[in-house]
């Protein structure tokens, strides 16, 4: 029954023994050995996140430089449209000019011509005054020698009269 | 000093496992004598003694003073040990510490020394004069094959570390990445489950228990070797540990549940106090029976097998043998690491009930 009873001696060895072993391994490596784990977990576990920020950085940095793009485009549709609008401006502002300067000029051909149609005119009642004074001087001259004939040339003379 | 065995030698790991091995060597004797004992009465005459199985495995299991590797006896009757001859240190009651060789017990004889004459009787050494009390503090077999465990541990323990400061951060090299499954997996799938946030403070304690129980394990399966682990005393000291770290750090639900177990109508505890006072120490003596009888029972198999050979007294049995010893050895690997697993595992949960916040 030996081989069931503890012996004094051994108890003493392996107590020894085993205080060695827990002060030295236990007390010493396994909390340098947990700590390194625990360091190289955290790190990867930084590496890991520090991955998916660069990851979402590139997708922020690729959705901003598309944001760019589109207010450039916006830009340049903007400019061009409002150079179109310029443009379109200044083609009607001197078309509306040229209107406007072409009447002017019609205007003033017309007031000229009109003024010299009043000139003419008063040239010709001019001339119908005097001519009538001839006529006249003639009737009245004739009117002593013939009545019809006097008529007729009075009829004479205003069909020469006309202009 | 621990610094110094741990961090400063320059000496790899390897070169010390020689140095150890060389040690080792050196340390072996060879011890002969005639065979002086009682019971040989055909001196001279060459005699074989009857092979008694129960007898020898016995002998392998249990533990000795002086560390037997082979012994024989030659046609004269002259007994030819081989091994390696550890002290035996006597206390003798009211006189003083008594150091012998174990070499010189080893034919049953009377060995004379300061205080006294002793004799070894089936390895336990008494004082002839029956009045005087010997305690015995040898360093046995058993104690030295752990010993030597003790150093393997701290050569082993001492690359892994250096492995961890010159590969802090990056992947494990080395014997560092044989350890590195074993103390992960201690610790995320058997401390941690248990122990949660007491994980850091107990984690020292069991990874040591783990590793201490495991080298001794295998130690035990190395032909020649002792069988430490399956030692009873062995076994109750790493309970008695257990028993002790669960008690002290017990907080007050744990207690609470011994001394009023909830639920529980108040009539009924005059009977439930004793059963659960009783519960504290059951568990740890099934923790110590449990290794004990694994490891022993083990040997104990392996070794019955092998006796088939001796008892039918023909060669070729040991050809047929073979085939169940070797695939039973390696399950005794199996069995090592198993043992050691539970014992900590169970540990683990001791504790961890013990220091839980809630049930």
């Amino acid at each position: 029954m030996d081989i069931i009873t503890p012996g004094v001696g051994l108890l003493f060895w392996n107590t020894i023994f085993f205080l060695v072993v827990f002060l030295i391994i236990g007390k010493k490596i396994v909390p340098a050995i947990s700590k390194s784990l625990k360091d190289r977990e955290e790190s990867i576990d930084n590496a890991l996140k520090s991955a998916e920020q660069a990851k979402a950085d590139i997708a922020q940095l690729k959705a901003d430089n598309e944001k760019m793009k589109e207010a450039a485009r916006a830009e340049r549709e903007e400019i061009i449209n409002e150079a179109k609008a310029k443009a379109d401006a200044m083609v009607a502002e001197a078309t509306e000019s040229a209107k406007a300067e072409s009447k002017r000029i019609i205007d003033e051909a017309r007031a000229s011509i009109e003024a010299e149609k009043r000139d003419a005119l008063s040239e010709i009642k001019g001339v119908v005054a005097e001519l009538s004074l001839d006529i006249a001087e003639k009737v009245v001259r004739k009117q002593l020698s013939d009545d019809s004939a006097q008529q007729e040339l009075v009829k004479e003379l205003v069909a020469e009269a006309k202009i | 000093m621990s610094d110094f065995i741990i961090m400063k030698s320059t000496y790899s790991f390897y070169t010390r496992f020689a140095t150890l091995a060389l040690l080792f060597t050196a340390l072996l004797q060879t011890s002969s004598s005639y065979a002086s004992d009682g019971h040989s009465d055909s001196h001279g005459e060459a005699h074989v003694k009857e092979y008694n199985p129960v007898e020898t495995i016995l002998h392998h299991v249990k533990d000795e003073h002086y560390w037997t590797l082979y012994s024989t006896t030659d046609e004269s009757g002259h007994e030819h040990h081989y091994g390696i001859n550890l002290p035996v240190i006597l206390y003798v009651e009211g006189q003083g510490l008594e150091f012998l060789s174990s070499k010189d017990f080893l034919h049953h004889n009377e060995v004379k020394g300061k205080f006294g004459t002793y004799v070894n009787h089936h390895e336990h050494i008494a004082s002839v004069d029956e009045s005087v009390k010997v305690l015995d503090f040898s360093l046995t077999k058993n104690a030295a094959s752990t010993g030597l465990s003790v150093i393997l541990l701290l050569i082993i323990f001492s690359a892994i570390s250096k492995g961890y400061k010159k590969n802090a951060g990056k992947a494990p090299s080395g014997i560092q990445s044989v350890f590195e499954p074993l103390i992960l997996y201690m610790r995320d799938e058997v401390i941690q489950p248990n122990l949660g946030k007491n994980t850091d403070k107990f984690l020292p304690y069991l990874l040591t228990l783990f590793f201490f129980i495991l080298i001794n394990n295998l130690l035990g399966l190395v032909p020649g070797g002792a069988n430490a682990s399956g030692n009873i005393s062995f076994t109750m000291l790493m309970a008695v540990f257990t028993l002790i770290i669960t008690n002290i750090n017990g907080n007050k639900h744990y207690w609470g549940h011994i001394f009023a177990t909830p639920g529980v109508p108040g009539w009924l505890l005059p009977i439930m106090i004793p059963v659960e006072l009783i519960g504290i120490f059951t568990k740890p003596i099934a923790l110590m029976l449990r290794l004990f009888a694994n490891i022993t029972g083990g040997h104990i198999v392996l070794l019955s097998f092998m006796s088939l050979v001796f008892i039918l007294e023909a060669a070729w049995v040991g050809g047929v043998a073979s085939f169940i010893i070797i695939p039973l050895f390696f399950m005794e690997i199996f069995v090592a690491f198993l043992q050691a697993y539970i014992f900590t595992m169970l540990s683990a949960l001791f504790i961890g009930s013990a220091v839980s916040d809630h049930h």
